[in-house]
């Protein structure tokens, strides 16, 4: 049987502004981020690019029928991109990565991985047995995880005797730096796109990494914060 | 259909062994009847049987139910609720009916078959907050539909206007929709044995038809006196009818004579109520001539 019914009940009883719709809301040229549970989905996939359906619900509080919806919405109107993993799909901003990238953002995403990743940061050279110790995972599952962060060149490893030593390799950092060329490509891509909508667009912060905008129409106004280096976000 | 204890002592056996499982049941009261108590404790079966439990209160702020379940001697409410496995939801009437029109279908089709309890305390606000009743039968309708997919829903009822009389437009609606219905009458001028039970429907199910004496007993909450059908139902008239079929078995259809034999079996006493075994295998007779 599912857990957690009651506190989606309550969520649900109790978020008074949040309702999958608007009647006011018409696809007729306003925005798509008028919406608040879409702007917040966005603002997430932001942060999190290559996130599945359920890390969005589980994030963001909303019933997977909502979520599914508002996704559906976001990908017609070609904000975001799906992609198959397996049984499942992820999703991410258009414009954002490469599809090369997918995978490494994936695999990032999921907790236990993320956790072994940043474990080895933490002390280079760990091995299995000290990974699985520190961060209370099954054997099988850090063996798992080691293999695949290998595989995709997150992380190296080494035999020593009767242990072998996992190491970071440079890949995130490399990716980090590449990555600022696509940065400033994706935020010239959201304004444009929002200024070929009509709608009044104005950038209130502007660093390295993040792009604050006000976006109005017809007295309707929306401020998004956009994260644009998944690279330096993933692992926040 | 699968019975689910009540958690409410001595009541079980009046509804043949408990509520059925994803049904919905009106509780109806006046006040201080023990509506909330009976809510509490049917949550608390669920909970101790590994069921999550949702009281959603319209009245009483959360901090007061919980008071009264400890003091009903349920302490362990609180470790209960540090898990999530107990949600309590504050909210008003409006609110409600806004989720129900809203977001209800949305919520169901996430959580079917949760097999959950959910208490609804009282629902009485909710149908106050709609005027035209015909919009308070869909709101109703939809409610009593919805979440009974989600689990077994428990909601309670005031009892306004004339003691008894549970015509009142507050009750009318929801009685015909829920599958069962229990009236907790309690008159408080009238001294310690005012409070009686009443089983007024449960569909599906067989179910006492008596007044039933209750208290209220600190730490133990609704305890409900039995009478005579707290003990195993006799099955002495099942047997006379056994024997009355069996000699009329050529004068009726095959099918019906088989149906019949099975149904006898499980017939008791209580059931016939007043009506012999005799009288009753001649109208069965009249109606197979």
């Amino acid at each position: 049987m599912p857990r957690g019914v009651g506190k989606a009940l309550e969520r649900a009883i109790t978020t008074k502004e949040r309702g999958m719709f608007h009647k006011e809301e018409v696809r007729d040229g306003k925005s798509e981020f008028m919406n608040i549970n879409r702007k917040e989905i966005f603002q997430y996939l932001c942060l999190h690019p290559c996130s599945y359906t359920s890390m969005i619900c589980k994030a963001l509080g909303l019933s997977l029928h909502t979520t599914n919806w508002h996704l559906r919405r976001l990908v017609e109107s070609e904000y975001i991109s799906k992609i198959a993993q397996g049984k499942n799909s992820v999703y991410y901003p258009a414009e954002m990565i490469a599809v090369s990238d997918v995978p490494i953002l994936e695999i990032l995403n999921n907790e236990k991985a993320r956790a072994i990743y940043v474990a080895i940061a933490e002390k280079s050279g760990s091995f299995q047995g000290e990974i699985c110790k520190i961060l209370g995972l099954q054997h099988q599952a850090v063996i798992w995880y080691t293999k695949k962060l290998e595989s995709l060149g997150l992380i190296s490893s080494l035999e020593d005797g009767k242990y072998r030593r996992y190491y970071l390799t440079e890949l995130l950092n490399r990716k980090k730096e590449e990555n600022a060329m696509r940065m400033k490509l994706f935020r010239d891509w959201i304004v444009k796109r929002f200024q070929r909508e009509m709608l009044s667009t104005t950038i209130l912060r502007l660093t390295e990494d993040k792009i604050v905008l006000r976006i109005e129409k017809g007295g309707s106004k929306a401020v998004l914060t956009l994260h644009t280096n998944p690279f330096v976000t993933v692992l926040s | 259909m699968k019975k689910i204890k009540t958690g409410v002592f001595g009541l079980n056996p009046l509804l043949d062994g408990g509520i059925n499982e994803n049904s919905t049941t009106a509780v109806i009261g006046g006040s201080g009847a023990g509506k909330t108590t009976f809510a509490i404790q049917f949550i608390r079966k669920g909970l101790e049987s590994g069921q999550e439990g949702i009281f959603v209160s319209l009245d009483e702020n959360k901090e007061q139910i919980i008071r009264e379940a400890v003091e009903m001697g349920w302490e362990e409410i609180m470790e209960y609720l540090k898990d999530d496995l107990l949600v309590f939801i504050d909210a008003s009437g409006k609110d409600f009916s806004n989720f129900i029109r809203k977001e209800l279908h949305t919520f169901v089709s996430d959580w079917k078959k949760a097999g959950a309890r959910i208490a609804i305390d009282p629902l009485t606000p909710v149908i106050w907050s709609v005027q035209d009743n015909y919009e308070q039968r869909e709101l109703i309708t939809m409610l009593l539909k919805q979440t009974r997919k989600v689990g077994t829903v428990l909601c309670t009822l005031e009892e306004h206007g004339t003691e008894g009389n549970l015509s009142g437009h507050e009750t009318i609606i929801p009685m015909y929709l829920a599958d069962c219905v229990i009236h907790l009458r309690y008159k408080a001028m009238e001294g310690s044995n005012s409070r009686m039970l009443k089983i007024v429907k449960c569909r599906n199910s067989w179910h006492s038809e008596e007044f039933h004496p209750y208290r209220i007993i600190s730490g133990l909450g609704l305890v409900v006196k039995q009478g005579d059908f707290g003990k195993t139902r006799k099955k002495e008239s099942a047997q006379e009818l056994m024997k009355e079929l069996e000699k009329n078995a050529g004068n009726l259809p095959k099918n019906a004579f088989q149906k019949l034999k099975e149904t006898f079996k499980e017939l008791s006493d209580a059931e016939l109520g007043n009506i012999t075994y005799a009288e009753l295998m001649r109208y069965i007779m009249e109606e197979y001539s």
